[in-house]
């Protein structure tokens, strides 16, 4: 019978299985190598090199620094209020300006206009005593491309110069030989500020030349080699110095784009820097003297740049440049497109840039980075009273950041990954809410969709993550009291799965190349700022009716491009900014913007995401939180993450220096779950693993924060690398040791890695 | 065929977009801004982001001290740099300050320094073709020249480019062009002999281009020469060869290879390595690619430091050497910007350290701890899911070991794991099992007792037997019967129809219902990459070939006077797929409790299953074409012929197809631009 012989084969098997089991030798190599501690004697040298690099900030030299510009005889008095002077030069309107509070002379020339310059040949002496300074493109016939040429007032003898004087001030119309362009620069005093203007009605250009961009005053503040202390600082991230050095053989100059590049007319590169104040500032002498320059319109079409004192020319000067025109290649084959060639093309007309700066002068105290901030939110301020929401004093909150619902590639179609549910949120909220009395919560991927293929409709919840009753009730619960919960949105950046239409909502460059940008697996589009602002207003609606009082804007603070896709209407980018601004003042709800540029500000309840470091050029000298300071009293300011940090000790430190809120990001389940999706840059989230980190981080953070959180800046000074001195204006002092060692501060002893607040007797 | 052209055009459509390349922005907060994304190896074997493990932290020289510098060598707080430009050997501490200068006035191109325990400097000098002895404060000692030993060879070249020197002042000296591998001199100059020589790598179509090549080879058959060189603490010596099949070696003293890279394959071609005291190694590729790895030869951290448009602190221009020294920190010269590059570890790197070094010294529990303090900070570390998987297999936690094994993609780890809990599992049941089996033959011999002797089960038969003469029944039992009797159930299927059309599909669906479950469900051992199935790929990998093959058969069998019809053709076919339909599911169920110990029996298994088909599908050519031995072979042959002529095809009509459209698409747009413009 089959089944007999069949059964006889199964029992031989048995038998030879359980003989032929022989124990498996090890696979694994062996790896016997005896380890040895490593030498504690060389960290005190990875130390001394790691605080003087330009990723901390370094001590200052304090020598004292007098005016050294004269106004001369050809200036003459046009404007004074109680803060300042200003003197202007006939008929070239380059100033001088005096700050009446230190007598110190701030002055856009060296000289009087016919005196020649040291180190400068006719073509830069015509620069330095112009008021403003243009470019503009002449086409090239031969080879078919577009050359940008710079002229100044004195470049052609046909320039005609209307100079006239107004109110605390003066009007120059000039009226540029070279090119046929005229244009008309308003300069004045009012307060405490300069005031410079180039009113956009006032451009005329010719046929054969168009206007590139303009430049005012490149030279105002400029410093030769090192033979003053003082820097020039760049809003680069978190903020940064370049200090005044000796002349180098160096030969860069640095370009900065406000609001990063504009991706809409720029297809290639990735910006390093990313700068989101519109402003700079000059030293003369650490905290005696400087300006910082605050663009109030036009920002969106400005250049910052930054030159070192280089061989040829050995000043140190910045400036911000205006572009009214950009060229594009316009790609005729799929070759070229993929490759950004093409036919170089101008854009036909001027974009809507309206160029209008003020110079706050900084005297005493105030003249550093602290100062700078200081100077800017006091303009903040004055432009709109509801800047930002006052943060209640003493209370430390926390950014709690979920991820719900993830999709990657199944079987059969994406599936689902459930990161964390709203049951789960709900567990590991109610248990950080013993620890942590302030909640600021933001959940995302809670969308049909999950997080990447979520679209831009959100008006239904994810099923995987549990039904509706459950998110409702996960809201009503935080969202009340000192916790707030945020639900993430994000109406600029869709991936290509989500229910929108390419065809009407995604934005399209100057060369009506679609906009969009490579994730790990899919295409990301970038939608039209119209159509963006359109379903931001209808979630608006849809959320509200949940109980949402509160929305976490992603990309609006920092993304910021042009859009093509209508031709006959196309956005520029300040008519982009007017649109957010115009969404975001409904006053129904509220939002949370991450990492928002200056523009937004107004209109944020908090601000997620502040940078902590600069992108670390090797010309800076200096890291230094001017965007904490610039937040510190005035809004919610939460750091990176501490998901990512790399030494824990330190960068809790840092938070404490700056006075940045802690940041976490967790999920329920186990961040490898991640691996294969779009957020596979997160690695380790997992709150099973992290809630004793949460503790311990915010834990540190509090302690100190607690002490001043809610007031402004003072002073911030570094008595020795390592070693951070920050004082507040409600009387309190923290100190902060980065160092390995111990830190003498007068009678107080500063733990190594550590930091002590000293508090006021009341 | 309207579908098709549809289906064509859409896909070419597509193609339109025009994306620019740029990382999502929204997860850029998720890194530290560092210039450059550090990662690790997962479980795939591919890099994935981790936390930063080296901070930039400058310049160590001022600008102008060096110029196109070539070599790196850091001792006792001091740097020795072989600064090529200037010829001389440039000595800076660690402020940076120029501190003595050594060889100015000898030295013509020194492109290698070594500095010995014993406070000697060795130098390399390509230009005198002289290694030179210095003291520490710059005093000549001695030049080694070109060995004279017959032994070195008459013809060979002796430039030396780089220098180490082990204990005993056995000097190592890597020569340019020196294919024999690294010339060894004794402390007095003389030839000791060539050592750690690398392997000529022929490709495969340079072997068969020698095949055809009258006289000399085609390719020579000189290994590459190595380019650089370290040592360690120990004297062992490690070399690094660009562009070959070992780029990292370590050598034994008979100059044997014994470092494996075992996860992950950097391609980059090396510039320079370095080796610190616990065997760590760190190498650098000419790309500006700086990788890590530990004692075992396992990549820990990689990071791309190449600079990209600006002048960024730990960007470098042109990677010449790199090192570390006893604090952990990382130095990389940059050839062409002129620098000293100094990056410094962070506490997450300290930490992988520390793991690794406890866990090599068997301090198992303890590096538990550790390992799941990295793992916390980076869940897809999957070094310390292996290590993890390992330690709690030592311990006895081998369930917790099996989960681990699982996550690191560890086959070995995960089989021993596994045999280990199903011997512990045997040796419970074991007993029952066998009192179950014996049970089950009392019964059966038994039940067939009775069967003989009453008519008790009679109507049982008597039923079975009428359902098995079933017609559509028999359609299906003919699966059985193809095993045992292959002609005879050919010759059914072409003259009695005893299977159809209807019959053939059903068969292979359930073939392919059970090829899906078999790619998804072998056990982990034999099939590790389960989770990345795709439903869309499977099914037109498994029918495109089988309707390939049945198509191509067909067209052959019509050229060359067979007599199948294409019905026929795909039922045979089908059907003689028979031993893969019986098989799989159990080969399947069978692969789940299977380790690698007896790989062999799943192999034998699946073999036999692969050889039965092969023969069937053979026969099933023969038969149903009425072929003799020799036409079935031809016809065989030409049908795989006539496969792979109609992919080509296919292939070449969607490229000419998609150049159409591409031509098409930028006529309309160069329209458009003429007509705005």
């Amino acid at each position: 019978m089959w089944h007999r012989s069949f059964l006889k084969k199964i029992l031989l098997l048995a038998v030879l299985l359980s003989v032929v089991l022989v124990p498996a030798s090890l696979l694994l190599a062996e790896r016997r190598i005896p380890s040895d501690t490593l030498d504690g004697d060389a960290s005190a040298i990875l130390e001394a090199t790691r605080f003087t690099s330009n990723q901390y900030t370094q001590t200052d030299d304090e020598t004292v620094v007098d005016s050294s510009l004269t106004i001369p005889g050809t200036f003459s008095l046009v404007g004074e209020t109680d803060a300042l002077q200003l003197f202007a030069e006939s008929p070239n309107g380059a100033i001088r300006v005096v700050n009446k509070e230190d007598g110190y002379v701030y002055g856009s020339s060296f000289d009087a206009a016919n005196v020649p310059i040291p180190y400068f040949n006719t073509t830069w002496e015509g620069i330095v005593n112009s008021a403003a300074v243009i470019e503009y493109y002449s086409y090239n016939d031969t080879n078919g491309a577009y050359i940008v040429n710079e002229e100044s007032f004195y470049t052609s003898p046909l320039t005609t110069m209307d100079y006239r004087t107004i109110d605390d001030g003066y009007e120059l119309a000039v009226f540029y030989g070279e090119s046929s362009i005229g244009l008309t620069i308003r300069v004045y005093v009012e307060g405490i500020y300069l005031h410079v203007e180039v009113p956009a009605e006032s451009i005329t250009e010719g046929d054969a030349f168009k206007l590139r961009s303009v430049k005012c005053f490149p030279f105002l503040g400029s410093v030769f080699g090192d033979s003053i202390p003082g820097y020039v600082f760049v809003p680069d991230g978190s903020g940064a110095l370049i200090r005044y050095k000796p002349i180098d053989a160096v030969t860069e100059i640095y370009e900065f784009n406000y609001y990063g590049s504009d991706t809409g007319i720029l297809r290639t590169g990735v910006d390093e820097a990313m700068l989101n104040f519109p402003v700079y500032g000059m030293i003369h002498g650490v905290r005696q003297h400087g300006f910082v320059q605050i663009i109030e319109n036009g920002d969106a079409f400005a250049t910052l740049v930054v030159s070192p004192a280089k061989n040829n020319l050995k000043y140190y000067y910045s400036y911000n440049k205006f572009v009214y025109r950009n060229t594009y290649r316009s790609p005729s084959s799929k070759a070229d497109a993929a490759s950004g060639a093409g036919q170089q093309v101008i854009e036909a007309g001027r974009n809507s840039c309206d160029v209008a700066v003020v110079y706050a002068f900084l005297a005493g105290d105030d003249a550093d980075y602290v100062g700078m901030a200081n100077g800017y939110q006091d303009y903040l301020v004055g432009q709109n009273a509801d800047f930002g929401r006052a943060p209640a004093v003493g209370v430390v909150p926390a950014l709690i950041e979920l991820i719900g619902a993830e999709p990657s590639p199944g079987f059969l179609f994406d599936e689902m990954r459930v990161m964390t549910s709203y049951a789960g949120a709900g567990r590991i909220l109610s248990e950080l809410a013993t620890t942590i009395p302030a909640l600021t919560v933001v959940y995302k991927g809670w969308s049909d969709g999950g997080y990447s293929a979520g679209g831009v409709d959100y008006d239904r919840r994810e099923a995987a993550l549990g039904t509706q009753a459950e998110l409702l009730e996960l809201i009503e619960t935080y969202n009340q009291g000192p916790n707030a919960l945020l639900l993430f949105t994000d109406f600029l950046r869709v991936s290509d799965a989500g229910s929108y239409s390419v065809y009407r909502d995604v934005s399209q460059r100057i060369d009506t190349s679609l906009h969009t940008a490579f994730g790990i697996e899919r295409t990301w589009y970038y939608l039209s700022p119209t159509r963006s602002v359109m379903y931001l207003d209808r979630a608006v609606d849809t959320l509200l009716g949940w109980g949402a009082t509160e929305l976490a804007l992603g990309s609006i603070g920092y993304l910021l491009y042009s859009d093509y896709r209508d031709t006959a209407d196309a956005v520029d980018r300040a008519e982009a900014i007017a649109l957010y601004r115009t969404a975001l003042a409904d006053g129904s709800m509220d939002f949370s913007v991450y990492r928002a540029n200056a523009y937004l500000l107004a209109y944020a309840n908090r601000y997620l995401s502040v940078p902590t470091t600069s992108s670390g050029y090797a010309i800076y000298t200096d890291t230094v939180p001017f965007a904490a300071i610039l937040l510190a009293g005035v809004m919610e300011a939460y750091g990176p993450y501490a998901n990512f940090f790399a030494n824990r000790t330190e960068e809790t430190l840092r938070s404490i220096d700056y006075g940045l809120l802690p940041s976490f990001i967790l999920t329920e389940a186990s961040a490898y779950l991640l691996n294969d999706t779009e957020l596979a840059s997160l690695y380790s989230s997992s709150y099973d693993t992290w809630r004793e980190a949460v503790g311990d981080i915010y834990g540190s953070v509090a302690s100190a924060l607690s002490t001043f959180y809610g007031s402004r800046v003072v002073s911030r000074r570094v008595p020795a690398p390592g070693i951070v001195m920050t004082s507040y204006d409600n009387g309190v002092t923290v100190y902060v040791n980065y160092t390995g060692s111990d830190y003498l501060a007068g009678l107080l002893t500063i733990p190594a890695q550590s930091f002590e607040a000293v508090i006021p007797d009341a | 065929m309207k579908k098709v052209l549809c289906l064509t055009l859409l896909l070419l459509l597509s193609a339109t977009f025009l994306p620019v390349a740029g990382v999502s922005a929204d997860t850029a907060f998720w890194h530290d801004h560092y210039p450059y994304d550090t990662y690790t190896v997962d479980y795939r074997g591919w890099l994935t982001y981790t936390q930063t493990a080296y901070v930039p932290l400058g310049i160590v020289n001022a600008p102008g001290t060096l110029l196109t510098p070539e070599d790196l060598f850091v001792r006792d707080g001091l740097f020795y740099v072989a600064d090529t430009g200037h010829a001389r050997i440039a000595v800076f501490d660690y402020e940076g300050a120029l501190v003595a200068e050594i060889g100015a006035d000898v030295l013509d191109r020194p492109t290698g320094v070594f500095v010995s325990e014993d406070g000697f400097v060795y130098v390399a000098d390509k230009g005198t073709s002289l290694v030179s002895k210095f003291a520490l404060d710059g005093t000549f000692i001695r030049d080694y020249g070109r060995p004279v030993e017959p032994l070195f060879g008459a013809s060979s070249l002796y430039v030396p480019v780089k220098v180490v020197v082990g204990a005993g002042e056995n000097i190592y000296v890597i020569g340019e062009g020196s294919t024999s591998g690294v010339i060894q001199l004794n402390y007095d100059g003389s030839f000791l002999g060539y050592f750690g020589v690398n392997l000529s790598n022929k490709s495969l179509l340079q072997k068969i281009a020698d095949v055809f090549v009258a006289g000399d080879e085609y390719a020579k058959n000189t290994p590459p020469s190595p380019t650089n060189i370290a040592i360690n603490a120990k004297s062992l010596v490690y070399t690094s060869t660009p562009n070959a099949e070992a780029a990292l070696k370590k050598l034994d003293v008979n100059g044997n290879n014994i470092l494996t890279m075992t996860n992950y394959d950097v391609e980059n071609d090396v510039v320079d390595l370095a080796v610190n005291d616990l065997g760590y190694l760190y190498a650098i590729y000419d790309d500006g690619f700086l990788a890590e790895y530990d004692p075992a030869g396992n990549l820990l951290f990689a990071f791309d430091v190449t600079e990209s448009t600006s002048n960024i602190i730990g960007q470098i221009k042109s990677p010449t050497a790199i090192a570390i020294d006893e604090a952990g920190m990382l130095f990389c010269l940059d050839g062409a910007g002129n620098a000293i590059v100094a990056y410094a570890p962070t506490d997450f790197a300290d930490l992988v350290h520390q793991a690794i070094g406890r866990y090599n010294e068997g301090a198992y529990l303890e590096s538990t701890g550790l390992f799941e303090a990295i793992l916390r900070q980076n869940a897809n570390f999957a070094l310390a899911h292996a290590a993890l998987g390992k330690a709690y297999y030592q311990q006895g936690d081998y369930e917790a070991s099996l989960i681990e094994y699982r996550l690191a993609n560890d086959i070995a780890g995960y089989s021993e794991t596994y045999w280990k809990i199903r011997d512990g599992w045997l040796k419970d049941n074991l007993s029952w099992i066998f009192i179950v089996l014996i049970l089950l033959s009392v019964a059966s011999a038994v039940l067939k007792r009775v069967d003989r002797k009453t008519a008790a089960f009679a109507g049982i038969h008597r039923g079975v037997e009428k359902v098995a003469v079933r017609t559509d029944v028999r359609r299906f039992s003919l699966v059985f019967h193809i095993l045992k009797d292959p002609a005879d159930a050919f010759f059914q299927i072409k003259r009695l129809h005893r299977g159809t059309p209807a019959s053939a599909s059903v068969l292979i669906a359930v073939l392919f219902v059970e090829y899906l479950v078999m790619l998804r469900y072998t056990g982990f051992v034999f099939n590790s990459f389960a989770d990345t199935v795709n439903l869309v790929g499977a099914a037109v990998g498994f029918f495109g070939v089988f309707f390939l093959f049945v198509f191509s058969n067909y067209l052959i069998s019509t050229l060359s006077d067979g007599e199948g019809w294409l019905k026929d053709v795909y039922v045979g076919t089908a059907y003689a797929l028979s031993p893969l339909i019986i098989g799989w599911l159990p080969l399947t169920l069978v692969s789940n409790v299977l380790t690698l110990n007896e790989s062999v029996l799943y192999q034998l298994a699946s073999a036999v299953l692969y050889g039965w088909t092969a023969i069937l599908i053979f026969l099933s050519a023969k038969e149903i074409h009425n072929y003799e031995i020799g036409e079935t072979v031809k016809n065989l042959l030409m049908t795989l012929f006539a496969m792979i002529i109609i992919v080509l095809i296919g292939f070449i009509v969607y490229v000419f197809g998609s150049e159409l459209w591409d031509f098409l698409i930028s006529w309309g747009k160069e329209l458009i631009n003429r007509v705005a413009s």
